[in-house]
């Protein structure tokens, strides 16, 4: 380190002057332009970009924008006519600032092209790049350069912005590739440049030959975008060699990856970085010296500031309203340490059965609002929060396995049954988990177990038997591991409201929004699908058998998705004493809890079997024993309705 | 030499408030740069697409793969053509360093491409998945309307009676790993009207080649 900073010392501390830099950035942004522009009157092949403009411009006329006003001003530019005609004057004004031309002119065609640049830009969004962006970004900074006469501080302050977005492409685009394995591991140079659009055959055969050397290019260019800030260190002596490695980087993405523009879009940020990195003071050329205003980083530190306090407070606000949960809400501590909050609602008749809810992996208890309401209205509900979701708390010391969740269920259900008939309803993980739960419970309640009711249920065996699964396991397995850290970062605030939030009850949706950007409910989930991916892998993670009947939904889209669910719920039906087997249509996966229609059609088929589970006869519609495909796997025998007395009857003993 | 000092730097409250606004600016840009899509609630607030950059160049996962638009040709006697790229692979020359403009239109291609697969990937997941449903997307007819442009170019002499053109994915220059391509997407046979120079399409005449 020492040698380091004494290397540094002896570097020269310099920077170039504040008009020099400026007109370095507006000319080599004119350049980008001028290709940009040129290219585009000349490209003889005019069908794909023609046909593609005229997609984009409907669509920016259509969904983009909202205001009658700014489809107006686009609307302009909806014309392939006026299109054209704009690129020839951009043509002209990035001449101008080519040429030595005073300062209105300047400021003219730097706002001029920063217009239409973002005048064209939705009319021509395929096959724009991050270059258009970049020399958007240029001319924008130089026309509030140029904006005021005599104001120095202002053009300042647009060139520290300018240096700011600078080292700020290098930086996200190095930690952002740190997050792919191919960036980690090596592959990606040679994966990229192996390809026609991206690549070149020479580069990536050497790249093959030369393994090692591949890999050290990568890191290195890893390496160089990371720590890109460092650029300001050593007052700034080691920005030239930032930029200059920068510059080459360009060189080499022009000749191998074909992106020719983007060498003088982001070659017209670095003067502004060489500017800004520099000495404060410095001698011009005329003998003046020159002192840059450092407005911009002071506002811009106290403007992060404010904005990092703000985000800690919606995380603050956010987790006590997810602390606090619903109204109703009782807690309960299990055998094995978590508090588990509950809910009970509807009936308190104790000759009804209780039906207890149990949610689906990353699912809190208030989306499943509806079915408490539809199943409310005729039996009681307990539904509850698994450790770690909404209020309850994951208190467990140790390695978390599926048998701690089942302990929290059967501790819970034992304690709050009282003498009444227990019906159990899962929803998808929660379907399977009720299944385990099954041979516990019957040991605490004996016959007071009355059913099972599964809708749209995990199947331990699907990761197996389903490529749609399997592929849904292997993106899950990356998502939960990402998003609980991007979550515990507190970047919550950065996720969009789910659009499922507004279907479900209002009483819940501000409390299902606020657990959706809170840390709990991911790390809970991340938690449990580790166990679950564990356990399945076992050889006891076999479906086996269960003494009490069920109730087996499908959701029409499930099934329409993939055969193989409809087989696996097929196998749990005939799995259960006997059972009632529908596939509802109308339904998705989570649209059977989350809607209100589609989980008031699931609720009526669960009624209608819990009514007659409580007979304790068993089933009596149909005693031949029938081949569940024959009966339920053709979309044709999907219930069409909630009163559909279709029901079909899978096994009966 | 005695250095002079330039006069005040001018500070202000349009400076102030400009340097607040661009500061603003590139706060909003770090927000917007996060690179899962779960988290763009500040980058869908730029509808343009321009203001708020995109800085995650092929990050975090790099694109290794070639989309290939391709199609085949089938005559009046029925004879069906080898399948042939739409807009054949532009191999790179040092000229590409100042002058490419053919990038764009590649460009071009590899978002529509992206953009259709994303929506067949979300009408597969929704259980809408279904041709009548994709050929009617527009991202869908500009590559067939780009196909038969291509199709007309290159078979003029030869009056075909219609064609098909599909998506593939494949490893470009990767001849080791290179096997049989992954047909993504296969679109029906689109018959040509001749006399008329124009397709027909779903039972609709749909006009190309007038550039």
């Amino acid at each position: 380190m020492g040698f380091l900073a004494e290397a540094m010392r002896h570097l020269p501390a310099s920077r170039p002057s504040r008009e020099q830099t400026l007109l370095n950035t507006e000319r080599l942004g004119a350049v980008a332009h001028l290709m940009s522009s040129i290219e585009y009157l000349i490209e003889p092949w005019y069908e794909l970009p023609r046909q593609a403009t005229s997609w984009a411009s409907l669509q920016a006329m259509q969904y983009r924008f909202r205001s009658p006003v700014t489809r107006k001003i686009f609307g302009l530019a909806a014309d392939r006519r006026v299109i054209t005609g704009l690129h020839a004057a951009r043509a002209g004004a990035s001449l101008a600032l080519l040429a030595p031309t005073g300062r209105k002119t300047r400021l003219a065609a730097n706002a001029f092209l920063a217009a239409t640049d973002a005048l064209l830009y939705p009319h021509e969004s395929y096959g724009t790049d991050g270059s258009d962006q970049a020399s958007f970004l240029a001319q924008t900074g130089a026309a509030v350069a140029r904006a005021l006469p005599n104001r120095p501080a202002l053009t300042d302050a647009a060139l520290w912005y300018l240096a700011a977005q600078s080292t700020l492409s290098y930086t996200i685009a190095g930690w952002a590739k740190l997050l792919g394995p191919d960036w980690r591991n090596g592959e990606a140079l040679p994966g990229v440049l192996r390809t026609y659009t991206y690549g070149d055959r020479q580069a990536y055969q050497l790249a093959r030959r030369f393994p090692r050397a591949s890999r050290l290019v990568g890191a290195s260019v890893l390496a160089l975008e990371c720590f890109f800030p460092a650029a300001y260190l050593g007052k700034g002596r080691l920005a030239p060699v930032f930029v200059g490695s920068a510059a080459a980087f360009h060189v080499a993405n022009a000749r191998l990856m074909g992106l020719h523009r983007f060498l003088p879009a982001f070659l017209a940020l670095h003067p502004s970085l060489l500017y800004t990195a520099g000495a404060r003071e410095a001698v011009t050329r005329s003998g003046e010296t020159e002192r840059r205003d450092d407005l911009f980083p002071m506002i811009m530190a106290a403007g992060g500031a404010a904005a990092v306090a703000g985000a800690v407070r919606t995380y603050q606000r956010r987790r006590r309203m997810v602390v606090r949960g619903r109204t109703g809400e009782k807690q309960f501590t299990t055998t094995t340490g978590n508090v588990l909050t509950f809910r009970r609602s509807g009936s308190e008749d104790e000759t009804t059965p209780l039906v207890v809810i149990e949610g689906g992996l990353a699912v809190t208890i208030e989306q499943n609002a509806w079915l408490e309401q539809h199943l409310g209205s005729r039996y009681g509900v307990l539904s509850y929060q698994r450790a770690g979701y909404g209020s309850s708390k994951y208190r467990r010391y140790g390695e978390y396995t599926l048998d701690v969740a089942l302990r929290d269920l059967t501790d819970l259900v034992a304690d709050q049954a009282g003498n009444r008939p227990v019906v159990l309803l899962g929803h998808s993980l929660g379907g399977y988990l009720s299944w385990l739960a099954v041979p516990r419970l019957r040991a605490r309640l004996g016959d007071r177990l009355k059913g099972i009711a599964l809708l749209d249920s995990t199947h331990p065996d699907e990761l197996n038997r389903s490529p749609a699964q399997f592929a849904g396991a292997l993106f899950h397995d990356r998502h939960f591991d990402e998003v609980s850290m991007w979550m515990r970062c507190g970047l919550g605030f950065l996720t969009d409201r789910p659009g499922f939030v507004d279907k479900l009850p209002e009483e819940v949706r501000e409390l299902v929004a606020a657990q959706y950007a809170d840390p709990g409910l991911w790390t809970a989930a991340r938690r449990e699908w580790k166990a679950v991916r564990a356990y399945f892998g076992r050889p006891e993670a076999r479906l086996k058998e269960i003494d009490v009947p069920a109730v087996v939904l499908t959701a029409e889209r499930t099934a329409r998705i993939d055969a193989v669910q409809i087989e696996l719920h097929d196998e749990m039906a005939r799995s259960a004493t006997w059972a009632h087997r529908h596939i509802v249509a109308g339904t998705g996966h989570d649209s059977i809890v989350v809607e209100r229609e589609p989980s008031a059609r699931a609720a009526e088929l669960v009624a209608a079997f819990i009514d007659e589970a409580m007979t304790g006869t068993g089933h009596d519609v149909d005693t031949t024993p029938k081949a569940a495909t024959e009966e339920t796997s053709p979309l044709t025998a999907t219930i069409t309705a909630a009163t559909s007395t279709d029901r079909l009857p899978v096994r009966t003993v | 030499m005695t250095a002079s000092r330039t006069p005040p730097t001018g500070r202000g409250l349009a400076t102030a408030v400009t340097a607040a606004a661009l500061a603003g600016w590139f706060w909003a840009s770090v927000g917007a740069s996060h690179p899962s899509e779960m988290f763009a609630r500040i980058r869908k607030m730029d509808r343009n697409g321009i203001f708020l950059p995109n800085w995650r160049f092929f990050a975090p996962y790099p694109a290794r793969f070639d989309y290939g638009l391709i199609y085949r040709v089938e005559q009046a006697d029925g004879a069906v053509s080898p399948w042939r790229f739409v807009m054949e692979p532009i191999h790179r020359t040092w000229a590409h360093t100042v002058w490419f403009p053919a990038r764009r239109r590649s460009k071009a291609l590899f978002d529509i491409v992206a953009e259709l697969l994303v929506v067949a990937r979300r009408l597969a997941e929704q259980g809408d998945l279904n041709s009548e449903v994709l050929e009617a997307y527009p991202a869908f007819k500009v590559l067939r309307d780009f196909s038969a442009g291509a199709v007309r170019d290159r078979h003029r002499d030869e009056s075909p009676a219609g064609f098909q053109f599909a998506i593939i994915e494949h490893t470009g220059y990767d001849e080791i790993e290179q096997e049989e391509p992954t047909y993504l997407m296969v679109s029906s046979f689109i018959p040509f009207d001749d006399e008329a120079g124009e397709h027909r399409v779903n039972g609709s005449k749909v006009t190309v080649g007038a550039r």
